[in-house]
């Protein structure tokens, strides 16, 4: 099994539709498993505020 | 996550995308074996730094054959990775997490520390090849307490 990251931010859209975000991830979540996908772990906020918490490159 | 493979992991992507509720951005990523197996990968492109070398050992990371495993846990995700390159090669990394910035000790639990495209002073993470193999058996360090790899 091949390893990814990903980092992923909520459209204007999705704000829009906030209220089914956790449907969609639901969705999402089916969808991967049913193409063999496993998600091994989810770190949640860090992933979007560190670059901006800790100002980028040093 | 892990997927059987690019095209799968792309179709996903693709997918989750194009109902326009989320964009972003999808990175390949690596992880040493803990079995000690090769990974299989010789020239990475060096996005995903699943490694904490001591400062002393990074300096210049063509160098050393060595990997070190930052402390798992907690501290992990404050963790920031500063990457430096020079004409396309990974020639230096280390890792720092807290309010300080301190570097963050060496330790035996595995974690992937994302380098973003934000970190890499002077290029494109994704052009980046790290300068040898990563070595297959990842070596713990001999928590002597002064950065050293074992």
């Amino acid at each position: 099994m091949a390893s990814y990251c990903l980092s992923d931010s909520v459209s204007d859209q999705g704000i829009r539709n906030i209220q089914d975000t956790v449907k969609r991830g639901d969705a999402a979540i089916a969808e991967a498993k049913k193409n063999g996908m496993k998600i091994v772990e989810n770190t949640g906020r860090w992933a979007l505020t560190m670059p901006s918490h800790y100002g980028g490159a040093g | 996550m892990e997927a059987p493979d690019d095209e799968t992991m792309s179709a996903f992507i693709l997918k989750v995308g194009s109902l326009g509720n989320v964009k972003g951005q999808t990175l390949r990523a690596f992880r040493p074996e803990r079995d000690g197996r090769d990974s299989g990968e010789d020239q990475i492109a060096f996005l995903k730094v699943p490694i904490l070398p001591s400062p002393q050992a990074t300096r210049s990371l063509g160098e050393i054959d060595l990997i070190g495993i930052p402390q798992g846990g907690k501290d992990v995700g404050s963790a920031w990775p500063h990457v430096y390159s020079n004409r396309g090669r990974l020639t230096e990394l280390d890792i720092r997490h807290g309010r300080n910035r301190q570097n963050m000790a060496p330790g035996r639990d595995a974690v992937v520390v994302p380098a973003t495209l934000d970190n890499v002073r002077y290029g494109l993470a994704i052009d980046l090849k790290a300068g040898r193999k990563i070595p297959a058996e990842v070596r713990y360090s001999d928590h002597n307490g002064d950065g050293h790899l074992a």
